[in-house]
């Protein structure tokens, strides 16, 4: 069987993103606010989505995944750059050109108790954004009960309100709320991360089972390198507003170029004691830097532990050393590992 | 009791006054030790009662609370001792890291000010200069760069993983024997953790202080201890050297949580989720709390609670225990 992500190629991408920026103003408020600076959440980033795939972006808090994600919603409007969806640009849209397109982009937020009305019952959460659709009560009904069906809730759970479920099961109604209107893309900002140990298998194991039965696209955001191993075909890495490498998910794991992942992936404990102990380690000194003043040249050169003479000065590009060998394998770094 | 042993928690429970006059019992007989010198992992799922077991320790629970059996430090009983003698343990014998810096930390006074505070308040022979000492030494230990001067800063300055080596530098301030530390990485991203878990490994080391680490994190605890207790509703299901447990555990619960979590050094096409969730304190299961979710429940499990039961260097809440290790293996080989 060949994976999603091979033939998705085949086909133009769902998601063109192209250069895209996103600046926010802080400081400047009276007394305390200090002076206005600008930061850069999101720093030029390119990348494309296929229907069908997971795309995994992963990075360390403050890295500006959520933020791109956001951008790419339009929830929030970019600086610049396109976003090319459905043959749109995105980023160039008025609110009222992009309500349409909204029904086509979804998300399912990291914590399901703040993100579903305390005071509705299940099965209008799921039905509200279907009113958009003009649909009969009966069909209505008959849409919210496939849907309760396909996340795994039980019938006569449509008239319950949301404290009386369990953390996995008010995940699942975000889930059912976000497919009822068959979106092509969910972004999903940390799904699990807020969930039991025990209880993420479950959610992780259903978004599998819905993709493969709907060809439903996913932008999948977390700080868990396993849970992103486990879901995602395509993985890209940020750091402090940029993507520093890209590439399917085995390539990323197991032959990483950039030596921030591998310094990422190498600071995940392992369960396996003896594995865990016996496997190098690269602890990075240091903290994030702060993004209103990003460091000159590479950004991640004063934590890098492979930094050279050219790191300081001159920022790397995002390149594809070998297409023939990796293609799509993608890392901005003048000094890869081999 | 062994000789060596620090910390020996026997036959603990904790219990909270519930709605309506009931109680809802949050520990129920929870019996481990602690050695010097010795890493503890005690993991489970929120609710499992794992901080209530660590807050009844130091006594820290709401007066709503009440606790049951024995906790000796160095011999001595800890429980329902007077407030008086508690506090010449508490922050001096027994030093304490919480999961969130910044809601430990004081945002109003100097980091120096809170670690030097914290010192006298143990000795009061220690001037404030010498204390202010003491304290620019302790943020050198704990690896913070240039400690003088940021001895001089307030917690707002600092980094999230910085703050936290501010926590635990305050935590070992008065050279304490055990140090309790709950989720103490949870709030922060992996690369800062693998710094903090480094420093609090090579600290227990130096001092032949003991640790409980009290996490949700399997791998933190493969990483960093040397024993492991697994709770579930309240009890300790089961309990041994950190390599039996995750390698060969023969507790149900145990090996299904290792199922289920994704790895990061290898693929795993289907994950085996846990059917249901932890059960509420209102509605603890009769039997054993597990029986629900597991997959090897027979009638006995349902009605009658499975006592400790040793198996060399485990020891197991488990009517089961014998067939886990073959039910698991045919598990992973269909799968």
């Amino acid at each position: 069987m060949t994976r999603p992500s091979e033939d998705a190629r085949e086909r133009s991408p769902l998601l063109e993103v192209r250069g895209l920026v996103k600046e926010f103003r802080v400081g400047g408020g009276l007394p305390f606010g200090g002076p206005l600076r600008t930061v850069q959440a999101v720093s030029d980033i390119s990348f494309d989505l296929f229907r069908g795939e997971t795309l995994g972006l992963v990075g360390e808090s403050g890295c500006g995944k959520s933020t791109l994600a956001r951008t790419i919603a339009r929830l929030t409007r970019p600086t610049g750059g396109s976003i090319r969806f459905k043959g749109q640009d995105l980023a160039a849209l008025s609110q009222a050109q992009m309500r349409p397109l909204r029904r086509s982009i979804q998300f399912v937020f990291q914590n399901p108790q703040a993100s579903l009305h305390p005071a509705m019952r299940t099965h209008d959460i799921i039905a509200e954004p279907l009113r958009l659709l003009n649909l009969t009560r009966k069909e209505m009904d008959s849409r919210v009960a496939r849907l309760m069906e396909q996340v795994k809730l039980a019938p006569e759970h449509a008239s319950r309100y949301p404290h009386e479920f369990s953390g996995g099961q008010r995940q699942r109604i975000g889930i059912a709320r976000a497919l009822a209107v068959e979106p092509d893309l969910i972004i999903l900002d940390e799904p699990v991360s807020a969930l039991d140990v025990s209880i993420q298998a479950g959610i992780l194991n259903l978004l599998k089972e819905i993709q493969k039965a709907t060809g439903i696209a996913y932008l999948f955001i977390s700080h868990d390198l396993s849970v992103v191993r486990h879901l995602c075909d395509r993985v890209a890495v940020m750091y402090l507003g940029k993507i520093v490498e890209l590439a399917e998910r085995d390539a990323l794991y197991e032959t990483p170029r950039h030596p921030y992942t591998k310094s990422l992936l190498s600071a995940v404990p392992l369960h396996d004691p003896e594995l865990e102990r016996a496997r190098e380690r690269i602890v990075l000194t240091g903290d994030v830097p702060s993004p209103v003043a990003p460091p000159p040249g590479c950004r991640f050169h004063t934590r890098c532990f492979r930094r050279g003479a050219l790191c300081d000065s001159q920022e790397p590009r995002l390149v594809a050393e070998s297409p023939t060998h990796a293609p799509g394998h993608v890392y901005a770094c003048h000094y890869p590992l081999t | 009791m062994s000789e060596g042993s620090l910390l020996s928690i026997s036959g603990l429970t904790v219990s909270f006054a519930g709605r309506a006059g009931g109680r809802l019992t949050a520990v129920r007989g929870v019996t481990v030790e602690v050695a010097p010198g010795e890493v503890l992992g005690l993991v489970g799922e929120s609710g499992c009662g794992k901080s209530a077991t660590m807050m009844a320790v130091m006594n820290l629970l709401p007066d709503s609370a009440s606790i049951g059996g024995s906790v000796r430090f160095r011999g001595e009983e800890l429980v329902g001792r007077s407030e008086k003698f508690l506090r010449g343990i508490r922050g001096k014998r027994i030093g304490m890291i919480f999961q969130d810096p910044m809601t430990t930390l004081n945002p109003l006074l100097t980091v120096g000010e809170q670690i030097a505070e914290g010192i006298r308040i143990h000795d009061r022979t220690v001037t404030s200069r010498q204390a202010m000492e003491r304290a620019v030494g302790l943020l050198e230990t704990v690896s913070i760069p240039s400690p003088r001067q940021r001895a001089a800063q307030y917690p707002h300055e600092f980094s999230g993983g910085m703050r936290q080596r501010v926590v635990i530098a305050m935590a070992i301030a008065n050279d304490p024997e055990l140090l309790i530390a709950d989720e103490p990485t949870t709030a922060l991203d992996v690369t800062i953790q693998a710094q903090i878990m480094e420093l609090l490994q090579r600290l227990c080391a130096e001092r032949r202080m003991g640790l409980v680490l009290v996490t949700h994190d399997l791998g933190v605890v493969a990483g960093a201890a040397h024993n492991m207790a697994v709770m579930y509703a309240g009890r300790i299901v089961d309990y041994g050297p950190v390599d039996a447990i995750l390698t060969r555990s023969r507790h149900p619960y145990t090996r299904a949580l290792l199922g289920s979590q994704p790895r990061v050094d290898r693929r795993v096409e289907q994950l085996d989720a846990i059917a249901g969730a932890p059960p509420s304190l209102a509605a603890i299961p009769a039997g054993c709390a597990f029986h629900p979710r597991c997959g090897m429940a027979v009638d006995r499990c349902r009605t009658e609670q499975p006592a400790d039961r040793d198996f060399g260097v485990e020891r197991v809440a488990c009517h089961r225990a014998e067939q886990v290790e073959k039910h698991f293996r045919v598990r992973e080989g269909v799968s």
